[in-house]
């Protein structure tokens, strides 16, 4: 189980900035989007308030950083051999050590895997402890202090597009002077020396370089960073060397005890915690230990909703169908006009042949309500009369309306045929032969509702 | 510490228990969604239905309250005819009846009119479907007479509902 470097579950952490000369304490406390900074003195650290966290680091002097290349495309097969690749890598054993894999990327050509590990031989994490301890202190969480300020200062400065390739950034202090170094967003590696040499500092860029880039970025922070020398300063000669604009990180001397705070209180990249193993923090241990059963709390719990979701569908589904059956019940009975003969489940078919043989009992009542064929037979009287044409023969019926009639002229049955469209008829007009010695001109007009029109 | 790992080994089993069931329902409620959906689709189609029978059958009940208000039976169509064109010659060719709705019997004259004019035609249609309750004219076949002016012949279907006697 990987231990945890950040703590989500608080909103406050202090970062601790300690070296033998001296400390940087800073209090940070997580609000909705951002996180806000105090410098507190040691007395404040005497009590933390709940659930607070204490963040301390490992100087790069007592820590290391490796990039490890595996000849293997995937990652999580890569992780296994990484042990054995770094155990090549040190001085001392791997077995002596306390390490974290920070970061995997696939190399350039894509057929192996680049890890990032963080660690620190035991020994030193003991020393330091140890020396956490005579402060009356006792850090939840060690970071290492090369990844640290390079996170910070992708933080505060992000890298812009077209920008320096090379960023160095460069911790002053009185007794250590240390460097992280990385292209564009990646940590490429980090280096302390005990005071500041840019012939050294030149030495270690050049292994990463060989020749400088286009831009370097160098941004200076610690307790005693300060851009106001001048002349041939040493890092004037650096940036001679290594051209590039050269800034002072915002509050330079809390920058490191900025950068532990951060990382406690904010997921993100490159977090690191290599106070792992024996040496986890009791409280990280037990929130540690509770963690399987929170698993298997919230995995139950989880289930357990998917048990009611499903449950709740199936009263759900059943009520309504209990519902629909109670309204055909109910329907059925209106319809039919009696609660009796209708089986369950067969409310539909029921009404339905109960509507059939109403329909056909009721035939006779329904004809009367029909168009009446004594307004129709009135109206083509009408219209014969007005347009002066005989009818032979007229046949009404529900299912057949045809006039057989004389016009003495064409026009005339026609204006016969159009008035009753008018009066809301589909009328078809026909010619037909005339009988013989009749000069009259023969039709016949078919009559349809207007509803019949196709 | 055996006494935990006791628990969370049984807290872990009871919520597998609870992720089998869980899943094995949810299984099913998506199978059965298909199936679910078309009966309600069905359901809602056949529901469509009822209602368009309710109000069919509606109709029918205004309809049978209608007629409840009208006397037991219209008057013949030949007093009818007697009334709205004096001295028409009317021929009842045939009468039968068959049950309606129930305490209802329907009755349906076969008539022959002959030499009738066409405003002659109209009264009389125009007094048996007026009556109450009123005659539907089923069918009516018109042939020309050679007297200019008149129709010779009309053929009539008729048609009313009376009241079944107990």
């Amino acid at each position: 189980m990987k231990t945890p470097a950040t703590a989500p579950w608080t909103k406050i952490a202090f970062g601790l900035d300690f070296n033998e000369t001296g400390h940087v304490i800073i209090k940070a406390t997580r609000t909705r989007r951002t996180l806000d900074f105090e410098s507190v003195d040691l007395a404040s650290l005497a009590t933390l308030p709940a659930h607070a966290v204490l963040a301390g680091s490992l100087l790069q002097k007592e820590s290391f950083t490796r990039w490890l290349a595996a000849p293997i495309a995937s990652a999580k097969k890569a992780e296994k051999v990484f042990p054995s690749l770094l155990d090549v890598q040190l001085p001392f054993s791997v077995e002596d050590c306390e390490y974290t894999l920070l970061q995997t990327r696939p190399t350039p050509d894509r057929t192996g895997t680049r890890g990032l590990v963080a660690g620190a031989r035991t020994v030193d994490i003991e020393k330091r402890l140890t020396a956490f301890s005579a402060l009356g202190m006792n850090p939840h969480l060690l970071d290492q202090e090369g990844i640290a300020l390079w996170s910070q200062s992708l933080e505060e400065t992000p890298p812009l597009p077209g920008g320096p390739e090379l960023r160095i950034i460069m911790y002053l202090s009185s007794e250590r002077v240390t460097l992280s170094i990385g292209r564009n967003d990646e940590f490429l590696g980090a280096h302390t020396m005990r005071q500041l040499d840019p012939d050294q500092i030149h030495r270690i860029l050049k292994s990463y370089f060989p020749a400088p880039p286009r831009m370097t970025q160098w941004l200076l922070t610690g307790p005693i960073a300060s851009l106001s020398e001048t002349g041939n300063s040493p890092l004037n000669s650096l940036t001679q060397r290594w051209p590039g604009p050269m800034k002072l990180t915002r509050e330079p001397e809390t920058f490191l005890a900025r950068a532990l705070a951060t990382r406690a209180l904010t997921p993100g990249t490159l977090r690191c915690n290599l106070r792992t193993g024996p040496f986890l923090h009791p409280e990280l241990a037990q929130r540690q230990a509770k963690r399987p059963v929170q698993w298997a709390v919230a995995t139950l719990i989880a289930s357990l909703l998917l048990c009611v979701i499903n449950v709740t569908w199936h009263i759900f589904v059943s009520y309504r169908a209990a519902e629909i059956q109670k309204n055909f019940r109910s329907l059925a009975i209106e319809i039919t006009g009696s609660p009796l003969g209708i089986p369950p489940g067969q409310e539909v078919l029921t009404s339905r042949r109960a509507m059939e043989a109403q329909t056909k009992e009721m035939e006779p009542f329904l004809a009367a309500a029909g168009t009446p064929l004594a307004q129709t037979l009135k109206a083509i009287l009408l219209v014969a009369q007005e347009e002066g044409i005989s009818i032979e023969a007229l046949t009404l019926s529900r299912e057949n309306r045809v006039v057989h009639g004389l016009a003495p002229k064409w026009t005339q049955a026609e204006a016969a045929a159009r008035r009753l469209n008018g009066q809301g008829w589909m009328a078809t007009l026909e010619r037909k032969e005339s009988p013989p010695n009749e000069e009259r001109v023969a039709f016949v007009i078919g009559l349809g509702h207007s509803h019949e029109k196709k | 510490m055996k006494r935990n790992n006791h628990s969370l080994t049984a807290l872990w089993s009871a919520a597998i228990l609870a992720a089998i069931v869980g899943v094995v329902f949810s299984f099913q409620s998506l199978r059965d969604l298909g199936r679910t959906t078309e009966i309600w689709h069905k359901r809602t189609n056949d529901l469509q239905a009822m209602m368009t029978m309710r109000t069919t059958a509606a109709t029918h009940r205004n309809l049978l309250e209608l007629y409840a208000q009208y006397p037991a039976a219209p008057a013949p169509p030949g007093e009818l005819a007697r009334l709205a064109v004096p001295g028409l010659i009317l021929t009842t060719r045939s009468t039968e009846t068959h049950p309606s709705a129930p305490g209802w019997t329907a009755r349906k004259v076969n008539l022959g009119l002959t030499d009738i004019s066409g405003n002659d035609l109209g009264r009389f249609l125009e007094a048996v479907s007026t009556a109450s309750p009123p005659w539907a004219i089923l069918d009516c076949t018109v042939s020309a007479s050679p007297t200019p002016g008149h129709l010779a012949k009309v053929e009539l279907v008729l048609e009313t509902v009376e009241r079944s006697i107990q």
